[in-house]
């Protein structure tokens, strides 16, 4: 048949879209699928580089350059869609201000803290941070050096990040800013059943038919998933959407139950569902007999501030606060009696009849129920204890394991899952859920690494936010920060993290591809390889593992995170860092450098380049001489088979749209803990929680308790942050998008329009925001997407140029040390009225 | 992507189905924008050849200040040469 080229691609555009939205193409276009048209342009898959959902995109390159992008209908995760971020992923590497060589602060020729950037050669950098972390942990010992990565590093990135701290310079202090971001979800998965990530998979939502959304804005934050829930509620029409939250958001448009409840409310709110469960008797009995178990958590933990805070010296259980003891079902039935429909009503601020509908959409067992959260969970002092509630309600009612029946835990990083979390780039993990508080653990580390016994030192490192005060207080030497930007990212700027890194005594080192405000308050800057300018590996939040290759040369001198780590480790010898009395178990690494001791170890340097495929540039293996990122993988790999871990063979994943995991045989399981899903379920149990000693999850009872800083008389604001669809996090790589730009330019001051009438503030007016910790000037929005009740003011936090967590106090979770970005507060004052 | 190319896209409104065809009737009016594909669940797919890229992503954005829509998203875009778009092409159906 003919048709014109421009003909061809309107049936071709219009059969895709049909064939994703799983409508019928009219005839003539539905075979049309490969397009003759593009075959100058070279079509790879990769993992979007934004959120946590994990998108597969097609690249197309063309003379070294990426020319387009458009979502992979092959891919099961977007079946062809594609968010707003995502279809301009093409112009984030060409923003005209990308790094291209390294650039370190002078004066008079040498380094000086005072002075300003002056481009260096990477030989110079290189050589500078090493004679810095060398004189560091020579004088003041390892606990001197620190690092800061993210859920943005790829898997061997992180992996190579944590093996070169823990291992080669002997340090915990290694964090990635994923503690910011999922911090409490990972503490409550290995309370609740002793194995991080979540249980089920998005295919839950299609068999789902009732979403609760916990304080997510998926409309905004995880808009693809989002358009899959929008399909299945609109398919069947029975389906109920549940959305709650601390102020209306785009979300609420799909809402069937929309709730906005007053901050901190949530716990009241679960400990209610559980008491109606209860109460109507609709607990499953023989799920909770025979695969659960009651516990009480400690209560009066603090907020995870400083030590002389207060706040931290009156709480009862602030030095120790993830313990718990055991309790009956009676014993919690009565815990939960309190939180009553009226109490819940009440102190929550929603109607005691929406309550009711959310309740029974647990309680109802013909319902299956899909329960999503981000970080209004996450981001709060009791974050770690809010993710146990949710559980508790899919807990009690047996909803849990099984299609369609799935508390599910959504991430905010391309990789928050597959490297912050499987590698364990905490600062209290090693790979695969182990601890580094845990002698079998290292030791096992240790073997798989060949290193010596005590290698692995015992004590938990600093985290992010702790690292930000260490700094401050002199204790940190050398700070190096990869992939992520805490400077805006992080809270209290003002008085903790701006001051910590400007602290004379303290190195700061910045490998980035544009100079955020975190580069620009560095001493040293290295220019980063982005996305498919390397080869690379995410895992997104439902288990899924997927790479891609190189797809295009970094600018300049740019060169990977990967590459700056193995760099780096060639510039220290083992006998400059490690004491002698390790140095005497392992005489044999004495003279060797960190790159021998760790890289060129006879296992991750045993594939050749041969074994690359063939087509695609690998920067960091030419240079290395061997295919690092495959002997990395595979040595990483080796912690998490047998262990419900599993990850197939390196080379399966360059083919395949991702696999979940645990991957055996070469199969990938959907949903865990259930027989008949997931292999390591004995069968004859139905249902086994097996990394749990017993095999039983844990159903905890906890109290109510007050947030750290409540609006008073002075600050009569609650202040909330987050996040728009049109902006990636801190935004330096979206606000180099122009159209996303244009868009939205700057971050504003969303209110209430009878809150900004009292205050004398119209749409528009420039309004000076106040918290205890600092302020910033931002215009005032009180209309648009997000609408705010009384009482409480939104500001997002990807605009530079106006930094919001100035204002942000910086409390904790006690349990998983994530902060609390969602509630403190504030006051308004009119600067000009527009 | 420069001036010069031609674009075809794509994309797939959602939409609460009583508004549908009110929704369905405004995308007909919109320059550019031919509507492909219709389901009476709430589901719109539309097919657009412009001059301009920043015309897609407008149109993306106004239809989701419509009353009724839930929610947009682009599946497929396609850069084409003007000189040689009307050139006849080869498909194997």
């Amino acid at each position: 048949m003919k048709l014109t080229r421009r003909e061809f691609a309107k049936a071709n555009a219009l059969a895709v879209a049909a064939a994703t939205a799983g409508m019928t193409a009219p005839a003539g276009a539905s075979n049309l699928i490969t397009n003759a048209e593009l075959t100058r342009i070279a079509w790879n898959k990769a993992p979007c580089r934004f959120c946590g959902v994990g998108c597969s995109v097609m690249v197309g390159t063309y003379d070294g350059r990426i020319v387009a992008t458009h979502g992979d209908n092959q891919a099961e995760v977007n079946r062809g869609l594609n968010c707003v971020k995502g279809y301009f992923l093409s112009k984030i590497l060409y923003g005209e201000d990308r790094l291209r060589q390294p650039l370190l602060r002078k004066r008079n020729g040498v380094y000086d803290k005072d002075g300003d950037f002056e481009p260096v050669s990477w030989d110079e950098a290189l050589d500078l941070m090493a004679d810095k972390f060398k004189a560091a942990i020579r004088e003041h010992g390892p606990e001197s050096v620190a690092m800061l990565g993210s859920g943005q590093w790829t898997i061997w990135e992180g992996y190579a990040a944590s093996k070169l701290f823990k291992a080669g310079l002997r340090s915990n202090n290694i964090d990635p800013n994923a503690r910011h971001c999922m911090a409490s979800a990972v503490f409550a998965f290995m309370r609740a059943f002793g194995s991080d990530e979540p249980m089920g998979v998005y295919d839950d939502i299609e068999h789902a038919n009732a979403f609760v959304l916990w304080g997510s804005n998926m409309a905004e934050m995880h808009p693809v998933l989002w358009t899959r829930v929008t399909d299945r509620r609109l398919s069947r029409p029975d389906t109920r959407v549940a959305v709650l939250s601390t102020y209306e958001h785009r979300s609420f448009d799909l809402a069937d139950i929309p709730m906005v409840m007053h901050p901190n409310a949530d716990v009241v709110i679960l400990n209610y569902i559980a008491n109606h469960i209860i109460q109507s008797g609709r607990v499953d009995r023989d799920f909770v007999d025979s695969h659960t178990n009651f516990v009480r958590a400690v209560d009066d933990i603090g907020y995870g501030l400083r030590d002389e805070d207060p706040r931290q010296q009156a709480a009862a259980n602030a030095d120790d606060p993830n313990r718990w003891t055991e309790m009956s079902f009676d014993e919690f039935a009565e815990h939960v009696a309190d939180f009553t429909l009226e109490r819940a009503a009440r102190e929550s601020g929603v109607t005691e009849s929406r309550l009711e509908q959310l309740a029974e959409l647990y309680a109802d067992p013909d319902v299956k129920v899909m329960s999503f959260w981000t970080m209004g969970v996450n981001q709060h002092t009791r974050g770690v204890w809010v993710n146990n509630l949710i559980y508790n309600l899919h807990l009690l009612t047996g909803k849990i394991s099984e299609p369609g029946n799935s508390p599910f835990s959504l991430t905010g990083q391309p990789s928050a899952c597959g490297t912050a979390r499987e590698v364990g780039t905490f600062a209290h993990r090693l790979p695969a859920d182990r601890v580094v508080t845990n002698p079998e653990h290292r030791r096992f580390a240790e073997e798989v690494w060949k290193l010596p016994e005590g290698t692995i030192p015992e004590r938990v490192g600093f985290h992010a936010v702790e690292q930000s005060r260490r700094l401050r207080d002199g204790d940190i030497k050398v700070y190096w920060t990869q992939v992520c930007n805490n400077m805006q990212a992080g809270p209290n700027t003002q008085q903790e993290t701006l001051p910590g890194w400007r602290n004379p005594e303290a190195f700061v080192i910045v490998s980035d591809i544009y100079p955020t405000v975190s580069a620009q308050s560095a001493d040293l800057i290295l220019p980063a390889a982005g996305w498919v300018e390397k080869e690379g590996a995410f895992g997104n939040s439902e288990r899924r593992t997927q790479f891609f290759h190189q797809l295009v040369e970094a600018p300049g001198e740019a060169r990977s995170d990967l590459w700056q780590l193995v760099e780096f480790s060639k510039r220290i010898r083992v006998d400059e860092v490690w004491p002698e009395a390790l140095l005497e178990r392992a005489p044999e690494y004495r003279d060797k450098t960190l790159f021998e001791l760790l890289y060129a170890n006879g296992q991750v340097d045993r594939f050749p380049l041969a074994d690359m495929e063939e087509g695609y540039v690998n920067r960091e293996a030419e240079d290395f001489g061997f295919y690092i990122q495959k002997g990395l993988f595979e040595e990483y790999a080796r912690f998490g088979r047998g262990k419900g871990k599993d990850l197939d063979d390196f080379d399966v994943y360059h083919r395949v749209r991702g696999k979940r995991w645990p991957v055996v045989n070469g199969e990938e399981t959907l949903w865990r803990y259930r027989e008949g899903f997931d292999p390591y379920v004995q069968p004859g149990t139905g249902v086994q929680f097996y990394a749990k000693p017993d095999d039983r999850a844990l159903i905890f009872a906890v109290p109510d308790e007050p947030a750290p800083e409540r609006p008073d008389d002075d600050y009569p604001f609650w202040l909330c942050t987050g996040r728009v669809l049109e902006h990636w996090h801190t935004g330096s790589m979206t606000r180099r998008v122009p159209e996303l730009h244009r868009a939205v330019p700057e971050a504003l001051l969303y209110l209430h329009p009878e809150d900004a009438r009292e205050q004398g503030i119209r749409r528009g007016s420039e309004v000076r925001v106040v918290s205890r910790r600092g302020e910033v000037r931002l215009r005032a929005e009180t209309r648009g997407r997000v609408r705010p009740p009384r009482g409480l003011v939104y500001v997002p936090f990807f605009d530079a140029n106006r930094l919001i967590n100035n204002l942000v106090l910086d409390a904790t979770d006690p349990i998983s040390k994530q902060t609390d970005f969602k509630k403190c507060a504030v006051r308004l004052e009119l600067v000009s009225l527009a | 992507m420069s001036s010069e190319h031609l674009h075809i896209a794509s994309f797939l409104v959602h939409v609460r189905p009583d508004r549908l065809a009110a929704v369905a009737g405004w995308l007909a009016r919109q320059p550019d924008a031919e509507l492909g594909g219709e389901d009476p669940a709430g589901k719109l797919v539309v097919v657009m050849e412009s001059r301009h890229e920043g015309r897609i992503l407008a149109l993306i954005d106004a239809v989701q200040q419509r009353p009724g829509v839930l929610g947009a998203a682009l599946v497929y875009h396609q850069l084409l040469d003007p000189q040689t778009a009307d050139d006849p092409q080869e498909a194997t159906p």
